[in-house]
């Protein structure tokens, strides 16, 4: 790559040029956007739109906004199940389907490439009725379970791939140098999967993080508040509450994590393995 | 059983409990409640194929439909022809990792954007008043004129728009590491033989990607088909119905007017037209699968 | 058989958050006090409502403190501001699952109550009759006569009208003072209001004449009304009535389309930037609920009394179709879930707000704004110093009350769908009737059309 010829280097200037054009607006659309959070109506640059951060903000007379300690708690938690089981889950039955043979493993196979674009969200009605006879409508955990098994199905699908990747001359070395199937399980073949757990993580801590369909319909009440939820209640379509500033100072507060993580896991992102995701929220 | 059958089981049953709990058993729930009059008082009180006539009886979903089909098509030509304009500009003429990266990550900025943030960006973008940030650009440059109001008089334009933004990600970076995995000397050969890039995009590269465009363009339709949520925070299906789609009628039918049975009686049609669709894609999907594991090493 | 046990191991690990779901609130009696755990939920920001209730449960608690019993009532507060459909659906939802408050706010009574999720309050009403304001459990009573919910103010829904804007088209201020009076006497009529209206943008006196909410809501109602249509009948039927709707679309399409006082973006404004522009005098006039003033005040950025000086309220004039003014008055209903374990308490702390502790509903009108549902809180001195309380409680005489209508949300949320479309010129009036004949009549199961 760093012996390109004279038009080569031309073509590849051209190339930026027409793409710096390209993604203009749309950088200049989220900085215009996110910076208003630094200004007041007047166009002063304040901080004071960031004060539900430390303690509840008084909009006007009538309305005063709960602080987001809470929903950011919510967020975070609901985030890390998620992510942290999403990746068990479907490491487990990645590997039983890419490694084991086993009676039904053709029909589990052929049931996860279904499953992994069945339209989870035309299930909603029903799924909410699932959670009240299980008893946990209206609970965090069981948004989890939900989330949790909206997803798995992807998921399982990409680190299977990983396994099928894995060669099988290095999980039967393993096995001759001592090690049962399950040792060699943990220490050799996760080790080598090792990218496709962090892909899957990736994809599922944002999508985690950026949900809102499933708290809006399975969460009832302002008792367990999260980011997303938090948010839309001060922005119904009908009735925007807090002024434009203050919204884009709650979208940089619920941004940061993702923009962090975003930068941190940049890689694995660009590398397409991106089946698990069906737009993020 | 044998150990082995016994261990894989033991693997899988996390996985097998989450998904016949809230994917087969709701499927299964969803099309007894469609025969249901399931409402506010949700008791379950079967009323046959009555959703189902009442589907074909409400002259909306006629509107509705092809609303569906304007949103899908329109957003898919776009997606497709975007992403790989992206691909190729950034996986074949930007040789350069850290520009080609750099853009990438611009244009993943949406995809990584909460919902309920997405749409609030784009309703002040677009806010029908002096306060949008469009409408201040155009008074800048016009200061007769009045505000437009862009989402109630194009709605369906925004949304496409809306969508189009949201989606170009995943397929524009799919392609260009598609394109990124196609060996560098069929390009030399080409060259050699005079090819221009016009030809060499047409002729190399489409033809190489075939089959991940194949998969773009199912997991995008698929995508489109059933994922309303920046429609709902955006329009929510108005003005008059101008941008409701088939899922997102299915939703306001049954969490808004709390017609369970209804909701769920649309939603079986829709999952029916899904699965249509994954038979018609099964073949270039199954394609791309048995490479996709592969490339990921 | 590692494995094995390692494997069942990560499944306990995977499946943990689905067992442990079963462990509920513990309520625990510290000592030997029995404690009461009561919960409550409101929506929107009219807070004084359960605050009310909580007050009255702290006095009951110093009661039973000087009474030497050992019981102490506790709350758990659940206050939010979500879309009224998703706060009632949640409601019924909550019931389903046993997670219910015992006391919450309710936007649709009949669909409540024929879920089963109301505690009848027939006998409490019975036993207090004579402190009400007469009618204020219209909305709250099924066809059998029972009453399930309780009202804790009586709202009303009038126009708002910028004095102003009249002084600037040539208007002295007793002709500006008189206007209220001459819709009370009937010498001012609605199509008189309406010229008016087209008069002041005209003139230049506002920008805009007409000006109304920019969601679904009952507001649009009395519009209908005022134009001899009609929604309900006296049973508490949805009615589809053809020729009062069509002269509201025609009223409404034309207001943004020909006379041109109303914006066509209306619909698609921000809220907080509409409400201001009746104090401003960029609009002229508004219709909807009274307690809508201090919202309005504080968007403009001015005290309640500011804003009492500059807006003035008229009831609905009499029309070519109703012969006598009118406004509609909704209580903000509240009730007790059917399912509480206190019935009894529940129904206490209710009776203690109409009998002895009047003040804390007194709190709550004045704080809003409104005449009180009960006649001793509207004698409270809370409610002497209000200036919209003294501009408008002459209206509750001409008050009428709807009663519960089945259907009613469905019927609103589709007019707001037309009202919109007709704003924006995308629809015809007579398009809008059919088009919304064609879904009331597919998705109300008990509807009259005329």
């Amino acid at each position: 790559m760093t012996d390109m010829t004279r038009s080569e280097r031309r073509k590849q200037n051209i190339a930026i040029a027409v793409m710096i054009l390209f993604v203009l607006p749309l950088v200049f659309m989220f900085i215009m956007f996110f910076g208003m959070a630094f200004f007041d109506g007047e166009g002063h640059v304040t901080l004071s739109n960031f004060q539900f951060v430390v303690g509840p903000m008084k909009l006007r007379d009538q309305t005063t906004i709960k602080p987001i300690g809470l929903a950011l708690r919510n967020s975070l938690l609901f985030t890390c199940l998620v992510t942290f089981f999403e990746v068990l889950v479907s490491m487990l039955a990645g590997y039983a389907l890419s490694r084991l043979h086993f009676p039904g493993r053709r029909n589990i196979q052929t049931g996860l490439l279904v499953l992994r674009m069945f339209p989870n969200l035309l299930l909603l009605i029903a799924v909410l009725y699932v959670l009240m006879v299980l008893h946990v409508v209206n609970t965090l955990r069981g948004v989890v379970l939900v989330a949790l098994a909206f997803r798995i199905p992807g998921s399982t699908f990409i680190i299977k791939n990983f396994f099928d990747g894995v060669s099988h001359d290095i999980e039967n070395s393993t096995l001759v140098d001592g090690c049962t199937p399950l040792s060699g399980f943990f220490q050799v073949i996760i080790h080598l999967v090792k990218p496709g757990i962090v892909s899957i993580a990736v994809f599922s801590f944002m999508s985690a993080w950026s949900n809102f369909i499933l708290f809006d319909t399975l969460l009832f009440g302002s008792k367990t508040p999260v980011m997303s939820t938090y948010i839309r209640a001060l922005t119904r379509n009908d009735q925007l509450i807090p002024t434009y500033n203050v919204v884009a100072a709650m979208g940089i507060v619920y941004m940061l994590p993702v923009i962090i993580f975003f930068l941190l896991t940049q890689k694995q992102l660009m590398e397409g393995n991106m089946g698990g995701g069906k737009g993020l929220s | 059983m044998k150990r082995k059958t016994v261990q894989a089981y033991t693997f899988l049953s996390p996985f097998l409990v989450l998904v016949s709990l809230f994917y087969l058993l709701p499927a299964i729930l969803t099309i007894i409640m469609s025969f249901t009059g399931l409402d506010a008082t949700f008791q379950w009180k079967f009323v046959g194929f009555s959703n189902y006539k009442k589907i074909f009886l409400d002259p909306n979903n006629g509107l509705i439909l092809a609303n569906t089909l304007v949103y899908i098509f329109s957003a898919m030509v776009l997606i497709i022809l975007l992403d790989l304009f992206i691909a190729v500009m950034t996986a074949y003429f930007i040789r350069s990792n850290a520009w080609a990266s750099l853009f990438k990550s611009i244009i993943m900025l949406p995809m990584v954007t909460p919902s309920v943030i997405y749409s609030i960006l784009w309703l002040w973008y677009l806010d029908a008043t002096e306060n949008g940030f469009i409408n201040k650009v155009v008074h800048f440059f016009r200061p007769s004129g009045s505000p437009t109001n862009w989402i109630a008089d194009y709605p369906m334009v925004v949304i496409i728009l809306v969508e189009v933004v949201v989606a170009l990600a995943y397929g524009a970076i799919i392609l260009s590491s598609a394109i990124r995995s196609i060996p560098e000397n069929q390009f030399r050969a080409a060259r050699v033989d005079g090819a221009s890039e016009w030809e060499i995009i047409r002729q190399i590269i489409i033809p190489n990607i075939s089959s991940h465009i194949k998969f773009v363009v199912m997991w995008e339709t698929l995508g489109l088909m059933t994922n309303y949520i920046n429609i709902m925070l955006i329009t929510n299906g108005g003005p008059l119905n101008r941008t409701e789609v088939w899922a997102l009628s299915a939703y306001h039918k049954a969490f808004v007017d709390q017609q369970y049975g209804y909701g769920a009686a649309i939603s079986v049609m829709l999952i029916l037209v899904v699965f249509m669709l994954m038979l018609l894609f099964g073949f270039a999907s199954k394609r791309v699968h048995a490479k996709g594991g592969k490339e990921n090493d | 058989m590692k494995r094995i046990v390692l494997g069942l191991m990560v499944l306990a690990a995977a499946i943990s958050p689905l067992v442990a779901g079963g462990s509920s609130e513990a309520r625990t009696a510290e000592g030997k006090e029995q404690v009461i755990t009561l919960k409550i939920s409101h929506n929107m920001d009219f807070t004084t409502i359960p605050e009310a209730v909580v007050d009255a449960g702290a006095r009951l608690n110093e009661k039973y403190k000087a009474e030497g019993k050992n019981i102490r009532i506790e709350f758990e507060k659940d206050y939010q501001t979500i879309d009224w459909t998703q706060y009632q659906n949640n409601i019924v939802f909550a019931h389903k699952t046993g997670d219910q408050p015992d006391f919450y706010a309710i936007s649709d009574v009949a669909s409540l109550v024929k879920n089963g999720l109301l505690l009848d309050l027939t006998d409490l009403v019975e036993e207090t009759k004579d402190l009400w304001v007469p009618g204020v459990f219209t909305t709250a009573t099924d066809t059998n006569g029972r009453v399930y919910a309780f009202p804790p103010d009586l709202p009303v829904r009038a126009i708002y009208y910028n004095r102003d804007c009249l002084k600037a088209i040539g208007w002295t201020d007793e002709e500006v003072n008189a206007l209220p009076g001459k819709v009370q006497e009937g010498s001012f009529t609605f199509e008189d209001y309406i010229a008016l209206c087209k008069e002041v943008v005209d003139k230049g006196g506002a920008k805009e004449g007409l000006i109304h909410r920019t969601g679904a809501g009952n507001d649009f109602l009395d519009m209908i009304v005022v134009l001899g249509g009609q929604y309900y009948d006296e049973k508490g039927t949805l009615v589809f009535d053809r020729e009062g709707l069509k002269r509201f679309f025609q009223l409404t399409y034309d207001d943004s389309n020909v006379r041109e006082i109303t914006p066509h973006n209306l619909n698609q404004q921000v809220w907080t930037e509409v409400e201001k522009r009746i104090y401003t005098g960029d609009a002229f006039s508004y219709y909807g609920p009274v307690y809508a003033s201090p919202y309005m005040a504080s968007a403009a950025g001015v005290t309640i009394s500011e804003f009492a000086e500059k807006v003035g309220f008229i009831m609905f004039p009499k029309s070519q179709y109703v012969d006598h003014p009118f406004v509609y008055g909704a209580p903000q209903y509240v009730g007790i879930s059917s399912k509480t374990k206190y019935p009894d308490l529940c129904k206490e702390l209710y009776r203690m707000l109409v009998t002895e502790d009047t003040d804390l509903m007194a709190r709550h009108a004045a704080t809003i704004n409104t005449l009180s549902s009960v006649k001793a809180a509207n004698e409270d001195p809370q409610m002497a110093e209000n200036p919209i309380v003294a501009a408008t409680g002459y209206m509750a005489q001409y008050a009428l009350v709807a009663p519960s209508i089945d259907g009613l949300s469905t019927y609103r949320s589709e007019l707001f769908k037309q009202i919109v479309a007709l704003e924006l010129g995308q629809t015809t009036p007579e398009k809008a009737v059919s088009d919304m004949e064609t879904q009331i009549t597919l998705n109300v199961k008990n509807v009259i059309v005329k």
